[in-house]
Parts: structure tokens; sequence; C-alpha cells
């Protein structure tokens, strides 16, 4: 048998284990343990397996993924992200679509402090779909706003799938979360744009409101409104003007958060110990697979699959477009079954050498997987988000109806991501400035 | 939990018990490393950025001691909850019967997984503490030490795992996954 043979009977055995529900941190680690084992030597392997954790440990910028975590988590259990659906109210309400709107602009910044898709729409089905149904919104709307808005955590910065993209690609963190910026701003645009001319057209979709904030109240959702973006801007300037590391800003972030939330007075020990609890699971999750997938990086490679693939996509084409469409399609499919973070460290060991080798610049793919893997995150049947929704809710809205209301942000994201891949400036205008 | 199930059997609770307690002192650990990680970079980054002087070091600790104490003490606690980033598509549409086969053979596949690289990571720390490991940064570090961090959270995860696995056989109509395995055990 030969190599690359080898390579694919390896990827099949992988999805087999995938589908009975190993860990995907197992699946890969075992599959690329024998895998090496039967191309070089037993010896080999388990030299691989001796090297890889500790070494791996030792990359500095892996530490940046428990400190936006931390910092994520400790913003939402101290209360920075309880007021802003409300005070995101006072601002967009008075616009078609008001409550859908306002719901993308909290989203986007509980996502820019939170980093995590699933949290940002689990905590935003609770406070804001109760609000859109009681004003007689059309549920689709109302649910495929949050399961959609929630995915822009993945894209807007300090992002964790952007820290682990660089670490795998070796491409700067800093540079990543600058090229993130614009395009999680657009996409969030987008959104609101789409709401507004469909309510424009249908306004039943969604009634306007019948009240006129106060000035009390208005002054209110300033001092809700100010918190998150110091957060996030004061976390992503310091790195913008090379004053921190990504790991730096992540670890001054939480400290800063939690200083915001004793001046709001909503800090407390039981929500910081929660925040750390959750900080360690995610980010052992995290490393699990990670160090699985450094093990399939080193399988692959040696069974020279991600080469064959290469020069079979590249026979086919070396239009850098059409490139990226076949990866965007291969994207959009596994997104229909696996969440991102396990998708994004199962993929980049067969489609690294894949775009380096048709001489793709890294930052502007790696914000364009991140925007496919959003997609991916409310695309039936799995649609991660849509579930988190939908349990979040329980009876009061049936699953098809959230995927129905779904389908129209996703119409608004492929658009965005045929402007990102028409026009690469958009995301790498701002690392030009670093 | 159904009303005719039977008690579990004593050393099987024993073993949860202590599992659950050792878990969670890994957390502590895992949780403290944590607290003081982010403490020691902003100290750094504070130190640097306002005094011009940082603390030498820290790359170092950050990565060899705080790191490995936050991300790898907690693997024990993650097996226990049931927190690994699994696929549940296909899963969730097996019958009961079949999710339990899935369950047992994924719990096995990842002892034997985990047990390897427990093994193999026991083995290093002890070549580690034999030629006292360092690395030489800003200061130079003895690191050997974390080394044994690995060993023995990857053997805790193993035991909780073929723990679960037992839990499938004793308590045959319960549905094993995503929850904590030992929260019904007193």
């Amino acid at each position: 048998m030969s190599n690359v043979e080898i390579g694919f009977i390896g990827l099949g055995v992988l999805l087999l284990l995938l589908a009975v529900r190993v860990p995907i941190a197992v699946a890969l680690g075992s599959v690329s343990f024998v895998g090496i084992a039967v191309l070089t030597s037993s010896r080999a392997a388990w030299g691989i397996l001796s090297a890889v954790p500790f070494n791996f440990l030792g990359d500095w910028s892996l530490s940046a993924i428990p400190m936006f975590l931390l910092m994520g988590f400790v913003a939402s259990r101290a209360g920075l992200t309880d007021g802003l659906y409300k005070a995101m109210r006072v601002v967009f309400g008075p616009v078609p679509g008001g409550l859908a709107v306002s719901s993308v602009g909290a989203c986007a910044l509980f996502a820019a402090a939170s980093g995590s898709s699933v949290a940002t729409s689990a905590a935003m089905a609770r406070i804001a779909v109760p609000e859109m149904l009681r004003y007689r919104y059309e549920p689709g709307l109302a649910c495929g706003v949050i399961a959609s808005a929630g995915t822009l955590g993945s894209l807007i910065p300090p992002s964790i799938l952007l820290v682990i993209f660089g670490i795998f690609a070796q491409v700067s963190i800093g540079e990543l979360f600058m090229a993130g910026f614009l395009p999680g701003l657009l996409s969030a645009v987008m959104f609101a744009a789409m709401i507004m001319v469909r309510v424009k057209l249908k306004p039943s979709l969604a009634p306007p409101l019948d009240e006129r904030p106060s000035r009390e109240e208005m002054m209110q959702a300033f001092r809700e409104l100010w918190m998150l973006p110091v957060l996030v801007l004061g976390v992503l300037g310091g790195i913008f003007v090379g004053l921190f590391t990504p790991t730096e800003a992540g670890a001054v972030g939480a400290v800063l958060a939690l200083l915001l939330a004793v001046i709001r007075g909503t800090a407390s020990w039981e929500g910081i110990r929660q925040a750390i609890v959750e900080t360690a699971i995610s980010s052992t999750a995290i490393f699990v697979i990670a160090i699985g997938a450094v093990l399939f990086m080193r399988f692959m490679a040696l069974s020279g699959v991600p080469d064959q693939l290469s020069a079979a996509m590249l026979s086919v084409t070396d239009n850098q477009i059409l490139i990226l469409l076949q990866v965007a399609l291969v994207y959009l499919l596994l997104g229909m079954f696996i969440d991102s973070i396990g998708i994004m460290l199962l993929t980049l060991p067969i489609m690294l050498p894949l775009v380096s080798g048709a001489d793709i610049n890294l930052v502007w793919f790696g914000i364009i997987v991140i925007k496919l893997l959003e997609i991916g995150l409310v695309t039936p049947p799995v649609g991660l988000n849509v579930y988190v929704i939908k349990s979040a809710l329980g009876n009061a809205v049936s699953l098809s109806a959230i995927f129905r209301g779904v389908m129209w942000f996703i119409v608004a994201d492929l658009i965005t991501l045929g402007l990102l891949i028409l026009f690469p400036q958009i995301s790498l205008y701002l690392p030009s400035l670093m | 939990m159904p009303s005719h199930a039977k008690a579990l059997p004593g050393p099987f609770r024993a073993m949860s018990r202590i599992l659950r307690r050792a878990t969670d002192l890994t957390m502590v650990f895992a949780g403290v490393a944590l607290a003081l990680m982010t403490v020691h970079v902003v100290a750094d980054v504070t130190a640097r950025v306002v005094f011009n002087s940082p603390i030498p070091g820290t790359l170092e600790i950050v990565a060899f001691y705080y790191m490995v104490a936050a991300i790898v003490f907690p693997a024990g606690y993650l097996e226990r909850r049931d927190e690994h980033i699994t696929v549940e598509l296909f899963y969730g549409r097996l019958s009961p019967f079949g999710q339990r086969v899935c369950y047992v053979f994924s719990g096995l596949l990842t002892s034997v997984f985990f047990s390897i690289f427990a093994y193999q990571s026991w083995l290093d720390a002890l070549k580690a503490t034999a030629t006292r490991e360092m690395v030489m940064g800003a200061a130079q570090i003895e690191i050997w030490p974390a080394r044994y961090v690995l060993p023995v959270s990857f053997a805790l995860l193993v035991l909780v795992a073929l723990l679960n696995v037992a839990r499938v056989f004793l308590r045959p109509l319960e549905d094993p996954a995503n929850k904590d395995s030992t929260a019904d055990v007193d």
C-alpha cells in the first residue's frame, strides 16, 4: 500500500470515529499515532508522542487562548454584558426592525468581549428573543438574528478562533486581530441593512415600537455602553500600537474587565470563580484537540495526502479565487456537522499546505476561513448556534422556523464573503498599518 | 434517576468519590495557576511599559509552569463532566442501545490513547528529572517538575473514563453522555 493510500484510509477512519462520538482529540490522536507507526516505525510514533505535547505547551502564543477566554468569561460573569441589549435598544429602537437591529449591535459587542459565538447566542437568546416575540416580531426573524449575529464573535477580535489559526498557520495573531476587525464590522452592517430592507418591504415582520426613550433612559444607556468598547478598543489598541503581545493583551483585558465590573458594582467572588473554572475547562478542551491536530499534521505530512490534494486542485485551476471557492465549499459542508474549533483543527493540516502552494496570503485566508466557519454555525442540519437558541428558548419556537429565519442572514453572509474574497483590502488594510 | 435503579455497588461509589475529589483538587490547582498567570503577566507588562524593566523569566514561567498547570490539570475534570468537543449529530440519532455501545467504545479508546500518553510523558518526566532539565531564556529556570503534571493528569483522565464505562454496565438505562458522571454519588 502506498503512503497516500494509508493517509486516505486514516482520514476515513477518523471520520468514522468522529461519527460515533469519539472526542475529536482522541480520534485525531489515535489515528495519527497508528498512522505514523504504520508509515515509519512504532519507535518514531512514540518519539513524536513524546516530543509534541510539552514543546507545544512552550509556545508563547498558546497562552493567549486562556487569557482571552478568561477576559470573556469575566466580562459576562461579572455582569458587563447584562445591560447591553437594553442600551442598544435606546440607540437603534426607532429604525425599522429596531429590536432586531439592536440585537445585532448587542451581539457584536458581546461577541467582541466574549470571543465565543455559542456563548453570545446563548446569552442573547434569553434576553432579546422574548422581547422581540412580545412585540410580535416574526419568530424566524427574532431567532435568526440572534443565531446569526451571535456568530460575529468568531471574527470580531479578540477571537479564540483567530488565535488558534495564528498558532497553526504561524501567522502573527496581532495582525489577524486587526484583519478581523473590518470584516466583522462589515458582517454586522450587512445584517442590519438586510433587516431594515426586509422590514421596509414587509412591515408585518416587525411592528414598530410605540415608545420614545426618555432623557433618563438615554443617560442610563450611555452608562452601560461605554464599558465594552473601552475594554475591546483598549485591548486591540494596545496590540495595534505594539504596546503588548496578544497574550499580554488578554491578561490586561481580564483585569480591566474585572475593574470595570467593580466600577459597575457587579463583581463577585462567585462570578470570578465560575469564570476561572469555565476558562480552565474550555482551554483544556482546546488544548487536547490541538495536540491531536499537531499529531495529525505530522501524519498527513508523512502520508503526502495534502500534496496530492493540492496538486489535484491546482491542476484544475491556479486562479486564487477559484481555489478559495473550492476551499469554501469544503468548509460549508463540514460546517453542517462539526463545530468551528473542531473543523479548524481538523482541516488546517490539509488546507495550509494547499494555500501556501497557491501563494495565498495567510492572513487573508484566515479571515475567509473564519467567515466560512461562522456561516457553518447556522447552516442546517447541525447549525450549532441554531440549536443553542432552540435549547435556550424551549418550545416557544420550532427548529424549522429558526432555520427559515436564518436563511436570510446566510444570504447576507454569502454577500459579505464574496466581498471579502473579491476585495482582500477589507481584511488586509488595517494590518498593513501596523 | 429511575426509581427501580439498583444502588451502585460500594467499591464503585468509593472510587467515584475519590476521583471526584481528585479532579476537583486538580481543578483548584489549574484555577490558581490561571489567576497567578494573569497577575504575573499584567505585572510584567506594567513593569515593562511603566518602569521599562520587565520581570525576568516571565515567558518561561508562564509557558512551563502556569500554562502547563492551567490547561493540563483539568483533563480529568473534563472527562468527568464529559466536556470534550465531540460530534453529536449521528450519535443523537442512534437508539439508546446504539448510544451505549458508542459511548463504551469511545470511553475505551479514550482510555487506551491517554494511557499511552500518560506512560510516555511519565518516561519523559523521569528523564527530565535525571538531567535536571531547564530552559535558557532571560533567566535559567528548571522546568522538570512541570513535566509530572502530564502523566498525573492523563492518568486521572484514564481512571475517570474507565469509571464512566463501568457505570454504563451498572446503570444501562441512563443516558451516559453530557453530564457529570459522579454527581449523584454521595
